[in-house]
């Protein structure tokens, strides 16, 4: 890896507002007095920076939330209706729709964005943008997005994005890629598409080649990536894991590896790839409105059918699909694990199941 | 010997009576520990005890009563097993089914509160020394103090090696150093706030909830998990929307579901996501209880929750005043 430009930690204020004025910037941000880390947008920082002095920008933490409710909000109006009826022809119902106004805002950059959970909005790119049915309602929001990525120098006891074809400075799919170095951040790639964004602040970067000390410690990263696959899954290919997993879809392994889940959705709401969501009417008298939110599959009423016969009824076989969902159906269906390794579900779980594990046990059992 | 090793000891000891055993596991994750599921005496030495061990493992107590054939073994500290009394005076399940393996216990490290020293800065290591304990995140390291990073409800605690009932008891090996303190004075301070302050606090707090019910499933004494009004469509009580006044709603039931129930083990707040305070509300719905019917949730079998037996005449509800 080879630096391209450097930029000063003095100067990324200044970046970050000359880029506010074509894009709508958003950043991962610390909420020292709730002890959160999410993702939230400029503007809205600096209101609240000035109001209190709680918030400050933190980088090298990982948000509490992935960004993709940026993309793919946790509740999304489709629109409003009303029926209208005149009590001289009470046969006649008319309905009325209204849809909310489309986001023709700026083009968004995610400032600060970990390599993994661009590998997350990636992977729901193909699924609400590829093949023969696209949503619009997300493509509208993620249309010339970009990514500015900083490179993950200090992963925690849960991340595992090398187990799942990641890797903690892989900056294929960003736009910009930047390292942290002690005073500033050395800028590695610059694609075509943010060459421009670049470009606006040529006067605040200054070129400099990688320091010896931070070649070292990504050569420190790929030994712990090495380390790490050893640890789980006893290096097995992910492109292994279809077979393995089909192989075990039957065993009573999946009874013991989910006996401590308590069914809740916290892992599936935190996760950066899962992508269900649910479409309902709300509607009060004559007037209501259509809306989608996200839905979880953890919880029994996700399958429930209206004959009452519910083919998931049993927390296992509910968790069965979802590791099935991130680690077979969607790499045979899209050839890559829908998981990213970013731990969240690890770290939020409140009864402590942890993935790898589960995964680790199911495949160990299939290979048997 | 050690509290862990007699309790691995007890459990071998018992285990072949049982269908399975409940106890805590060691975690990945610095700060925690998780729920470890055995059904064998080779399995035991897998289970561990010691001052991280928060959860209340009743919260598996009803669920698996109802699945499993046999009896079932939960490792329970003192005040967990307020839960399980709670269970059996609703007489949920028969007190035989489950064996109530009581830890004595000096007080639980709340890694929330670990987590609001470090601002939200993730802990990578953390290890109690004494009676410190010795945190590193990746900027910095720490040793705290470990009388100040208690569960709240220790502060309050007075049956840490006394449980009101037990199959089996095994003692605490640590001494305890706890001040106590006045349980219901944040509760006091937080009313001194006007109605709109407190609205305006709530309103923030819940704005952060992403309606994962992680709160609703880790409560023991929530047992309607999967007959939740909030899931059902007709009549439609509860919308899926995810926004502060839905999350409010919702809190608004699971307090009234929980007045009088609640033992306050604080396990809504600790699994929380969004880090909202949600033991306060329901501290606040146990002192209004104990205020009106001298009841205080999960103290005996025998006394009977207010809110699921009926009195003519309540001694401390002045009726003509109500209005």
């Amino acid at each position: 890896m080879k630096a391209i430009s450097f930029i000063h930690k003095n100067n990324l204020d200044q970046w970050l507002n000359k880029l506010s004025s074509k894009f709508r910037i958003y950043l991962p941000v610390q909420d020292t007095e709730r002890s959160i880390i999410d993702f939230m947008d400029w503007e809205s920082y600096k209101n609240k920076t000035e109001e209190k002095d709680t918030f400050i920008i933190n980088f090298t933490e990982k948000t509490k939330k992935s960004p993709k409710d940026i993309f793919f909000p946790s509740t999304e109006k489709f629109f409003d209706f009303e029926y209208k009826k005149d009590i001289n022809t009470p046969q006649e119902i008319d309905l009325e729709l209204k849809t909310p106004d489309k986001d023709t805002g700026k083009p968004k950059i995610i400032f600060g964005i970990k390599p993994c959970d661009i590998a997350g909005i990636k992977r729901l790119d193909k699924i609400f943008g590829e093949g023969d049915k696209t949503d619009s309602y997300y493509l509208d929001k993620r249309k010339d997005s970009l990514f500015i990525s900083i490179g993950c120098s200090n992963p925690y006891p849960d991340c595992f994005c090398t187990l799942v074809g990641g890797h903690p400075f892989d900056f294929e799919n960003a736009d910009i890629g930047m390292i942290e170095v002690d005073d500033g951040y050395a800028i590695v790639k610059i694609s075509e598409e943010a060459k421009k964004a670049a470009d606006e602040v040529k006067d605040l970067m200054s070129e400099k080649d990688l320091p010896e000390d931070i070649k070292k410690k990504l050569d420190d990263m790929e030994a712990r990536a090495v380390k790490m696959i050893q640890k789980y899954w006893g290096g097995t290919d992910i492109k292994e894991f279809p077979g393995l997993m089909d192989k075990s879809f039957n065993s009573d392994v999946w009874e013991k590896v989910t006996a401590k889940c308590i069914s809740c959705g916290a892992c599936t709401y935190v996760c950066p790839t899962c992508f269900c969501f649910n479409i309902r009417d709300e509607q009060k008298d004559l007037k209501g409105e259509r809306y989608r939110c996200w839905d979880y599959c953890m919880n029994s009423y996700y399958t429930l059918e209206a004959s009452g016969h519910n083919p998931r009824a049993d927390k296992s076989k509910r968790y069965r699909n979802k590791v099935n969902c991130k680690y077979n159906y969607n790499i045979k269906r899209n050839g890559s694990a829908y998981c990213i390794g970013c731990g969240r579900c690890i770290e939020v779980c409140p009864a402590g199941v942890d993935i790898r594990e589960v995964v680790n046990t199911v495949i160990e059992s299939a290979k048997k | 010997m050690k509290t862990q090793e007699k309790l691995r000891d007890k459990i071998k000891e018992i285990i072949g009576n049982l269908e399975i055993v409940i106890g805590y596991g060691a975690s990945n994750l610095p700060l925690k520990v998780n729920a470890e599921f055995i059904k064998s005496a080779d399995e035991a030495n897998d289970l561990i005890f010691n001052r991280f061990c928060i959860n209340n493992l009743a919260a598996y107590a009803y669920s698996l009563a109802k699945e499993v054939k046999g009896n079932i073994g939960i490792v329970l500290k003192p005040c967990d097993i307020k839960s399980i009394v709670q269970l059996l005076s609703e007489e949920l399940f028969d007190r035989e089914k489950i064996k109530m393996i009581a830890v004595g216990c000096r007080g639980v490290v709340d890694y929330k509160k670990i987590q609001k020293y470090t601002g939200g800065a993730r802990v990578i290591s953390a290890i109690i020394e004494d009676d410190k304990i010795k945190v590193s995140t990746i900027d910095e390291k720490f040793d705290l103090d470990i009388k100040d990073y208690y569960a709240d409800k220790c502060y309050w605690c007075d049956i840490y090696d006394k449980p009101s009932i037990y199959d089996e008891f095994i003692e605490s090996e640590f001494k305890p150093d706890i001040e106590p303190r006045e349980k219901f004075e944040d509760i006091e301070n937080f009313e001194k706030m006007s109605t709109e302050e407190i609205m305006a606090y709530w309103e923030k707090q819940f704005d952060e909830c992403i309606r994962c019910y992680a709160c609703r499933n880790v409560c023991p004494m929530e047992i309607c998990r999967e007959r939740c009004i909030t899931h059902l469509d007709e009549p439609n009580w509860q919308s899926q929307k995810i926004n502060a006044k839905e999350a409010e709603f919702f809190q608004m039931i699971r307090v009234i579901h929980l007045a009088g129930r609640c033992t306050e083990c604080g396990e809504c707040e600790r699994v929380c996501p969004a880090n909202i305070p949600l033991a306060k509300l329901m501290k606040k719905s146990g002192q209004i209880i104990e205020r009106l019917f001298d009841y205080r949730a999960g103290e005996t079998i025998e006394a009977k929750p207010p809110l699921l037996t009926f009195k003519d005449v309540e001694k401390n509800i002045k009726e003509d005043k109500l209005v």
